[in-house]
């Protein structure tokens, strides 16, 4: 597609669709529904705060309650998903296109994830940040498009008079370009996150020094720097834990339950009940040492072990955001000991 | 889609105090309900929560099935309000409890700390219903005084089906005729006192303090790692390994436990103390 045909192809998609895309703004990049006058511009830099609100509301109400019966709220009738579905999310790096394959098994048979996803068009694009955390990314090319999960993919080709190169990756991707009248586009099927030799090297040198090599002076030293904000796991396009509560309405025994997301840096997370929940002895991460081991675990060992997915897709989002100036790269590099620990 | 969340809901046969600030609800068993020895279910009351609390009943008993719950928190407190006729969500049940497959030809010591012994009650009746299944059996239970022993009417009906059981106070008040004798101390005191059937499976249930001396005593009379199983206790959200509150190194205590294999457990190799 040229430029043009391209922006005619958002505009014709805009009748269906809310459509969100990242945008430059003074400080940082959000992610914006654009208007139907306003050109897209495709960019290099990542959303500071990534796409997962767009697939999982940060909280939301699983159940309507009556006494003990539990009535499905479902995100796509009754609007408890903040933004209105249907949704295309357009301009997603292949990073958080990572993120999203996670996401995809974690909430496999989960109704609430899977019923946003059905509502929502995913774009991805092959523009990669250019900032002093990109040096881990990997180099686009096109042979990476079969583990990548999206629905249209935009190879963006600043030179070209065609600019843009399209690929689909799913039904609903190409019965939209069929409808627009486009048929010049190939199709990358899905085979799954991982290319044939398994996940990433690197990472998964970073899984086997956090399971084999355990070096505590990382962790007792990030225990004395961390201030457990958790404002880590909030920027971070994998962090996904939650808390599920219920909220009562003045009317007698009903009410919603619901979802939140919430993070391993908060003290209640490994609180158990008890006569004392803040007591060492209900509680079982202790320490903030144990917190973001906990963390890292959960990345570079849970996730890969659970899903065959790496939970660390190199974004530098949680460095960027930390108050404390933490550097993921600067730790794996100390994990793998390529890095001395002072 | 199966929606995991869902609960099914279980009619209160019956309930009775077990222990001190703690009751024992019998619920009718729902159809299809089918549970083993130290798993656990996910009690729903709309309006308070949801908490894991494990099942304390002979899991032969078709018609129903039993919680033991220890006013503790928010939802235990409010279990505690029900009335007999009364409704609650289950939703499970989880995990993978304690191998009693494994147990069978064997000598089985089973070590119960306070509220520990829920878990593990499912363990004795199951060895009672099928008692030629397995060989000697001992108990070894400690609790802090007479008004904390959880189902002291049984254990004449334990002793009399060949099991060797032995109780100790910590804090004995006096207070109560007890029938069953006891030894004074913690639950360790009674590894000094009781002589150990040879070449045992140990099941384990307590508090985490409690695993520290336990597993040393274990280790010192020549137990293999691989034959001690441990029931662990964590905040528990999902109950399908998904939310991460209940996570040990790899592992998830609602799927993958809470019973352990000691050998699996001490294995890892991460940050933070699991006991």
């Amino acid at each position: 597609m040229t430029e043009n045909q391209f922006q005619n192809f958002i505009k014709f998609l805009q009748k269906d669709y809310n459509i969100y895309v990242p945008v430059k703004e003074a400080s940082e990049v959000v992610i914006k529904r654009i208007e139907s006058s306003v050109d897209v511009e495709v960019i290099h830099e990542l959303p500071l705060h990534g796409w997962k609100k767009f697939l999982m509301p940060s909280c939301h109400a699983m159940f309507n309650f009556d006494k003990e019966k539990l009535d499905y709220i479902s995100p796509v009738v009754e609007a408890i998903h903040e933004l209105p579905l249907p949704q295309i999310l357009l301009g997603v790096s292949t990073l958080d296109l990572r993120a999203m394959a996670l996401y995809n098994q974690a909430f496999e048979k989960d109704p609430w994830y899977q019923d946003i996803k059905k509502k929502t068009i995913i774009i991805g694009q092959s523009l990669a940040p250019k900032d002093k955390y990109s040096f881990w990314i990997e180099k686009f090319e096109e042979d990476q498009l079969e583990h990548l999960p999206f629905d249209i993919f935009i190879v963006v080709k600043p030179d070209n008079k065609d600019k843009y190169k399209i690929f689909t990756g799913s039904e609903d991707g190409q019965r939209l370009l069929d409808k627009y009248g486009d048929k010049n586009y190939e199709h990358a099927d899905y085979v799954g996150p991982n290319r044939e030799e398994g996940f990433d090297k690197r990472m998964n040198d970073v899984r086997e020094a956090m399971k084999n090599k355990h070096n505590q002076k990382i962790w007792d030293d990030l225990g004395r720097r961390c201030i457990e904000c958790g404002k880590c796991t909030i920027a971070c396009p994998t962090c996904f834990c939650f808390d599920i509560f219920d909220t009562p309405t003045k009317e007698k025994n009903q009410g919603t339950r619901e979802r939140s997301s919430t993070s391993c840096f908060y003290q209640e997370f490994s609180e158990v009940a008890g006569a004392n929940p803040q007591a060492s002895k209900n509680k079982f991460l202790k320490t903030t040492a144990e917190r973001i081991f906990f963390w890292y675990e959960h990345h570079f060992v849970r996730m890969p072990d659970d899903y065959g997915v790496v939970g660390c897709v190199a974004c530098g989002r949680c460095s960027k955001v930390c108050p404390v100036n933490i550097d993921i790269f600067k730790e794996i590099r100390k994990i793998l000991g390529q890095l001395e620990v002072k | 889609m199966k929606n995991s969340y869902e609960t099914i809901s279980a009619k209160i046969k019956n309930i009775k105090e077990e222990g001190s600030n703690s009751k024992l609800f019998t619920l009718e068993r729902p159809r299809g309900f089918e549970f083993g020895v130290g798993q656990f279910v996910i009690v729903s009351l709309p309006g308070f929560g949801e908490a894991p609390i494990s099942i304390c009943s002979d899991p032969n008993d078709k018609k129903s099935f039993q919680l033991g719950v220890r006013k503790a928190g928010k939802v235990s407190s409010e279990i505690h309000n029900l009335k007999k006729g009364d409704r609650v969500g289950i939703r499970g049940p989880y995990g993978h409890g304690f191998p009693i497959e494994l147990a069978e030809k064997r000598n089985v010591l089973l070590v119960a700390g306070g509220l520990g012994l829920e878990p593990l009650r499912p363990a004795i009746l199951e060895i009672i219903a099928n008692r030629k299944k397995y060989q000697k059996v001992q108990i070894f239970y400690g609790a802090k005084t007479e008004s904390d022993l959880l189902f002291s009417n049984e254990y004449d009906n334990w002793l009399k089906n060949d099991i060797n059981f032995n109780l100790c106070l910590d804090n004995p008040s006096g207070k109560f005729n007890l029938k069953c004798p006891f030894i004074e101390g913690l639950v360790t005191v009674l590894f000094e006192k009781i002589p150990l059937a040879p070449d045992p499976i140990a099941f384990l249930c307590g508090p985490p303090v409690m695993y520290k001396f336990v597993l040393e005593k274990l280790n010192k009379a020549g137990f293999k790692d691989e034959d001690i199983f441990v029931s662990l206790e964590r905040r528990m959200n999902c109950g399908i390994g998904v939310c991460q509150h209940c996570a040990i190194g790899g592992k998830y205590t609602c799927k993958h436990g809470p019973v352990f294999s000691w050998a699996d457990l001490k294995e890892y190799k991460g940050g933070y103390n699991i006991i």
